[in-house]
């Protein structure tokens, strides 16, 4: 009888470390948080869409800003929210809209519908890995880098 | 199968249909055009009969006027009313038919929801990344046919446009990179309409950020919290009509791994990343053009998401057909092109 107890024991705390494991989200890689704020012009851009491509080391990770410009990068095998790993970055900034061209056509349902084209609200510079003149090194610990994009840098 | 055919521009419905209607002759393969590979595939799946009824149909097709027709729509919204036949009578719409050969088990139960059409949890791959049918910024769709070659080395059911005469499907020959290495299906887990479906699974992130050039890391970044979809618009659009082509209701791309956002710009475009998807925990299953079913996990390597295909190296993002290199996106984006030169497997 006691060894039948024991058992049970051993299998209810075997259970409860499964769980705790289970529990400790989706993180794979350690992460270190990388924040700030986008602005054009000295306005803080809603919207737009930020990417840290790795130059050497890192792992690639993007945001999107809020209301108030504001970012928080994650990435695909980190939590949401929660950064990047350490290493050196050049960063992307994109925001596009869709406009008209003018032109129309047809969709399937039969509704005439303007083929769009997109636009970008930001200068173009900043959507390629390869313009980009903007860098980031991430460091242990809480990083914070503000981008106040300009027409020509 | 002999021929796959690219998106529904499958010469069995589309030959047919190409001849003068009552109001001028018909160049704009429209209805038809929306149908999608599973329409071809019926007979293979012992639905003989169905087939036949819209082969009948797609035969005695007449043209409505305003370069459209009377043909049977596969997401037609109002609940799939009557359709009206070539002798003035009406009749409903097979499209509504529900397939249980077409369902997952394990997809979840968003299924035939009022005025939405049935599910098919299996999607055609179309490549890595979205490609348009034709020039951005195009000519139209009723006006000049497209520049694009249809030929391009991208996925198993890439968009194609027929080219009356020329050769615009591919065979299995087209998959140099090997049948062992090319995923062809996959599976993705339906939206439900009734809510604002902001699950990662299921929901779909709908915002104009999303465009040709546009990285696959600004749809990631709509991940929001306890894998819920952070983006003010969200669409139920994703698995919603088994017959219908365009990418959010029955294709994938393999830019970004299973279960992770999906994003459309609208939700009758074909641009965007749509990705496996599945209850499954950690993954969903595939299969390949040799015939065999894998896991693909969502760690699968997927290269680096800031950058668009071929960035860097001879990528054009305003016209991303021209592309024909090598997949940007790791594994998965290698796994998910038919001849761009990578053998990469699973």
């Amino acid at each position: 009888m006691k060894i039948f107890f024991q058992i049970i024991v051993f299998f209810i705390t075997l259970t409860w470390i499964l769980f705790i494991i289970g529990c400790n989200g989706s993180s794979v890689i350690k992460t270190d948080v990388v924040e700030g704020t986008i602005t054009y012009k000295g306005v803080p851009v809603t919207d737009a869409n930020i990417s840290f491509s790795p130059v050497s080391n890192g792992s690639p990770a993007y945001g999107r800003t809020d209301s108030q410009g504001k970012y928080k990068l994650q990435t695909l095998l980190g939590a949401v929210d929660q950064g990047t790993t350490q290493g050196e970055y050049v960063v992307i900034i994109n925001k596009t809209e869709n406009i008209p061209t003018g032109k129309k056509e047809i969709d399937p349902d039969g509704k005439e519908v303007d083929i769009m084209v997109s636009k970008s609200l930001l200068p173009t510079i900043y959507s390629s890995a390869t313009t980009t003149p903007l860098k980031a090194t991430v460091i242990s610990g809480k990083n914070v880098f503000d981008f106040n994009l300009v027409d020509s840098p | 199968m002999q021929r796959c055919p690219t998106g529904s521009y499958e010469p069995i419905w589309v030959e047919p249909y190409i001849r003068p209607g009552s109001t001028g002759t018909l160049t704009r393969l429209d209805r038809v055009d929306v149908w999608n590979f599973h329409t071809v595939l019926l007979p293979y799946m012992e639905q003989q009969a169905f087939f036949e009824r819209l082969k009948t149909h797609c035969q005695n097709a007449v043209n409505a006027g305003s370069g459209y027709s009377n043909q049977y729509i596969p997401d037609q919204r109002s609940g799939g009313t009557a359709v009206l036949n070539a002798d003035g009578t009406t009749s409903p719409n097979p499209f509504n038919t529900e397939f249980n050969g077409l369902l997952c088990p394990s997809g979840g139960n968003n299924r035939q929801v009022g005025t939405y059409n049935s599910c098919s949890n299996y999607f055609g791959c179309k490549g890595d990344v979205s490609t348009p049918h034709r020039e951005v910024p195009n000519t139209g769709s009723s006006g000049t046919p497209s520049t694009w070659d249809g030929l391009n080395c991208r996925g198993f059911f890439q968009n194609g446009r027929m080219d009356y005469g020329g050769k615009k499907t591919i065979d299995f020959a087209a998959i140099t990179d090997g049948l062992s290495n090319t995923v062809v299906f996959a599976e993705s887990a339906s939206s439900n309409p009734r809510i604002d479906d902001r699950n990662v699974i299921t929901g779909v992130a709908q915002d104009t950020s999303i465009t040709w050039g546009s990285t696959p890391s600004v749809c990631l970044a709509f991940r929001g919290a306890g894998g819920m979809l952070n983006a003010t618009t969200v669409s139920s659009w994703k698995a919603r009509n088994w017959a219908e082509s365009r990418s959010a209701n029955s294709a994938f791309f393999t830019a970004l791994p299973p279960n992770t956002p999906t994003c459309i710009p609208s939700q009758d475009d074909n641009r965007g990343y749509i990705n496996a998807s599945s209850y499954h925990g950690g993954g969903a299953n595939t299969s390949l053009c040799d015939g065999s079913v894998k896991f693909i996990s969502e760690t699968i390597n997927c290269g680096d998401p800031t950058k668009y295909l071929g960035e860097g190296v001879g990528g054009d993002s305003t016209n991303p057909y021209k592309f024909s290199g090598a997949s940007t996106y790791g594994v998965w984006g290698a796994m998910g092109t038919i001849g761009c030169g990578e053998a990469a497997s699973p």
